[in-house]
């Protein structure tokens, strides 16, 4: 008796879960698509305007198209959907649009289209995720059918890099459907065209044989996410992908020795360690904040650590700012120095100070190995180091609470653009641990300069002064890695985006 | 036991840190961070919040994802059969091989079969999850090349997570049924059938694996409910689509109504599986009646 019913419940077992194989089965194919990508997460909307994560940017670039783009080497703009644009007065940004371009439904891109997408990127009903970044701008206007203007509130140098990600929909279709269903089932003027999402298993696009830059050189491409580095790597040398993303920095030696693949590099995160200069008594004095800059030896770990593959950094701006100095030298590594000068500072026998950080908070490569290091560093000055390893949300809490005294940090935004200045040392937006009226006036300045070269005359003279007022230790710049097939034509750009429409396979 | 676990996580993963710096650009000022919170009712009292919540999550209405914008319980619900289909592989691999390695052990017992199925039942208890699903993927998958290294699709794709899964139950219940066994083959009834002169393996299976079963349900019923949740780290490893890979990015992310929505329907899952192994012994054993 039991046998037999223990059987029927096994063949129900069985039953259930032959069945669900074989309905999952169907939809599998050794290949999704010419090309394959490989990012650590899902989409999270197709709607642009709704999530500001870098893995779901990065497939909708692929569907959609901006006005202008970042040039590839990263210091200057080129035109997309605008073909030219002028500074008509201080404050408004004119952009002549490309003829011809239409949506993958077939409805015309033109200033209206442009308009829409920013009025419904910043309309206060829809809650858009994306509205903080475009806060500059009062309003765009139609001038004609094809020529838009962006109007800011006040003369504001960094336009472009701002609008460099507004993806423009297509207003027609969005009315029609409602903005749940286009987040589901897009339609924008891209290379690719929307195909398919089984959620946490693939994306498919296919190309748009229409494209205004002339049709893609593969049929279709794929995002698969695999959260797990070893899996995603796996994947990669087995050649079920084609590229990936997020290549952790212990890897590197590996894929180095796998014949097919290739890295792919492109500038990344300024990691930097921040200091309360407000709050902690210690930071509250340059001289110690510049003998901590002395402390650490930041070129040893770009060598140990990150394996070369970062940029030390001499300053708080990135290489490609304008207004970057590299006549600054960087902070020599100089204990005997640093402890001189943290005993003329009042601290000859140093300090005790919490350091809070998180593995990998925004994208730090070894984070944790970093600041042991520059624990251990600082501790040989005397400054003795307490390390207080949080998750990043934690982190962040901590950090806008103004609890922390001394915190590893990331910045990646917008480099080109100098943005993190503002956000990161003036004391009208986050001056959470640094205040300094002298450092505002410059920013300001910066900031309000539409003339390039006196833009970079500013920022070399705010380059100087923030290396000197010491409120980070500065540390370097993390490349961010990229493992690819060697059969795949296809390089990381510094614009933060994965393009794909040039994409080709060589046999 | 639900509105335990509702009121646990719910607290919890409040106060475990802020999702505004997740969600918004790094370039959110302090006013945008304000606004967020206002829209999404995070400035009300926390008990507020929970009363809200509990209100909404009586009609069904556990509330939006913040990240994915979209209803949070029919999200998690979709990712369900996925979830099941490997929870169930993996207890179909570890009864088929441990069911067979419990009975022989004891039949067999101290001999050298024994010592070394108990050897690798202690091996297959303590062996991390996450070291042994990539050890799965570095040997049979890149040096092999036989089987797909993650994701979710034929066949092929489910015996590495499957393994990797049911690994901890197999050894689980290997030793269960060998001690279940020992101990019934002790008992008279078995050395009356051994008299009689039926033969050994009738015995065995007829009359002690038939007595040892009966625990082993209940072990069963509870390794379900536990693989059911605790496919966690599996499916993150391999990238599969289930409920676990999703409380995982959610809690990282801080996404409040989808940590809430997953932890409820594992909770709901592992209640529902008790009372199916209750009902379940019942029809097992007529002498065991609920009244």
């Amino acid at each position: 008796m039991i046998n037999l019913r223990s059987l029927v419940f096994l063949g129900l077992v069985l039953g259930i879960v032959l069945g669900s194989v074989v309905l999952g089965a169907g939809k599998a194919g050794a290949r999704d698509a010419d090309i394959i990508i490989s990012q650590k997460a899902d989409v999270e909307t197709f709607d642009p305007s709704m999530t500001n994560n870098t893995s779901t940017h990065n497939i909708n670039i692929n569907i959609y198209d901006t006005l202008v783009r970042l040039s590839d080497d990263g210091k200057d703009f080129v035109g997309e959907l605008a073909e030219s644009w002028k500074l008509v007065d201080q404050t408004t940004w004119q952009f002549k649009l490309r003829r011809g371009v239409k949506f993958q439904n077939g409805e015309d891109l033109n200033a209206a289209a442009v308009k829409f997408t920013f009025d419904s990127m910043v309309d206060p009903e829809r809650k858009t995720r994306e509205r903080p970044t475009y806060a500059a701008f009062k309003e765009v206007r139609v001038d004609d059918p094809y020529t838009v203007s962006f109007l800011t509130h006040k003369p504001y140098a960094i336009a472009l890099t701002q609008l460099q990600y507004l993806m423009i929909v297509p207003p027609g279709y969005v009315k029609q459907v409602g903005w749940d269903e286009f987040a589901k089932k897009p339609v924008g003027s891209g290379a690719f065209k929307y195909k398919e999402w089984e959620k946490d298993v693939r994306v498919v696009l296919e190309a748009n044989d229409a494209y205004w830059k002339g049709k893609p050189k593969v049929h279709s491409i794929a995002f698969r996410p695999i959260p797990e580095d070893a899996a995603r790597i796996a994947a990669l040398q087995r050649g079920e992908v084609d590229i990936i993303d997020a290549v952790p920095y212990d890897r590197i030696k590996e894929l180095q020795g796998t014949p097919n693949v290739r890295i792919s590099q492109r500038q990344g995160e300024q990691v930097y360690i921040g200091l309360d200069t407000l709050r902690f008594e210690p930071f509250k004095k340059r001289e110690v904040r510049q003998a901590l800059n002395y402390a650490v030896n930041a070129d040893a770990l770009v060598k140990n650590l990150l394996v070369g593959y970062a940029v030390r950094l001499n300053g708080p701006l990135f290489p490609t700012t304008p207004g970057f100095n590299e006549k600054i030298p960087a902070y020599p590594y100089d204990s005997d120095r640093a402890k001189k000068m943290l005993a003329q500072a009042g601290y000859p026998n140093g300090f005790d100070v919490e350091f809070a950080l998180s593995t990998a908070f925004q994208g730090i490569a070894k984070g944790t190995e970093v600041g042991e290091a520059v624990a251990g560093q600082l501790g040989r000055v005397g400054v003795r180091t307490k390390l207080n390893v949080m998750d990043s949300a934690a982190l962040f809490s901590a950090y806008s609470a103004k609890k922390l005294q001394m915190y590893l940090y990331a910045w990646k935004s917008s480099p080109e653009a100098g943005r993190h200045l503002e956000t990161l040392l003036h004391s009208k937006t986050r001056g959470y641990y640094y205040q300094n009226p002298e450092a505002d006036k410059l920013i300001d300045a910066y900031f309000s300069a539409l003339d390039l070269k006196k833009r970079q005359e500013i920022g070399r003279e705010l380059h100087a002064y923030l290396r000197e007022d010491a409120p980070w230790i500065f540390l370097y710049q993390q490349m961010d890695l990229f493992g690819v097939r060697k059969n795949v034509t296809w390089e990381a750009k510094p614009d933060y985006l994965m393009r794909m429409r040039d994409v080709a396979v060589t046999k | 036991m639900i509105v335990g676990v509702s009121l646990v996580v719910f607290f919890v993963i409040r106060l475990s840190g802020d999702p505004t710096f997740l969600l918004l650009s790094a370039e959110a000022t302090e006013a945008d961070r304000a606004r967020f919170a206002r829209e999404e009712g995070f400035d009300r009292p926390l008990y507020v919040q929970y009363l809200e919540f509990m209100k909404r999550a009586l009609r069904g209405d556990l509330g939006r994802s913040l990240r994915y914008r979209q209803p949070a319980l029919p999200f998690v619900l979709e990712r369900l059969p996925a979830t099941v289909e490997l929870a169930l592989a993996a207890l179909i691999v570890s009864l088929l091989v441990a069911i067979p390695a419990g009975v022989i052990s004891a039949v067999r017992r101290d001999t050298a079969y024994d010592n070394l199925t108990m050897l690798g039942a202690l091996f297959g208890q303590s062996m991390p999850v996450f070291w042994l699903g990539i050890m799965l993927i570095l040997i049979f998958s890149v040096r092999l090349e036989l089987l797909p290294t993650s994701g979710r699709g034929g066949l092929d794709h489910l015996i590495l997570p499957a393994l990797t899964l049911g690994l901890y139950s197999t050894a689980r219940v290997t030793r269960l049924v060998r001690a279940g066994m020992l101990d019934v083959i002790g008992q008279d009834y078995i050395r009356t059938a051994q008299a009689k002169g039926l033969p050994d393996r009738r015995v065995i299976v007829k009359h002690a694996l038939r007595n040892t079963l009966i625990p082993v349900i209940t072990i069963v019923g509870l390794e379900l409910g536990t693989l059911l949740g605790g496919a966690v780290i599996t499916e993150t490893i391999f990238a599969w689509p289930g409920i676990g890979r999703l409380a995982v990015t959610a809690i990282f992310q801080r996404d409040y109504p989808l940590v809430q929505a997953t932890v409820l329907v594992t909770a709901l899952i592992f209640v529902l599986s008790n009372l199916l192994v209750d009902l379940l012994y019942g029809w097992l054993d007529p002498r065991i009646r609920y009244t």
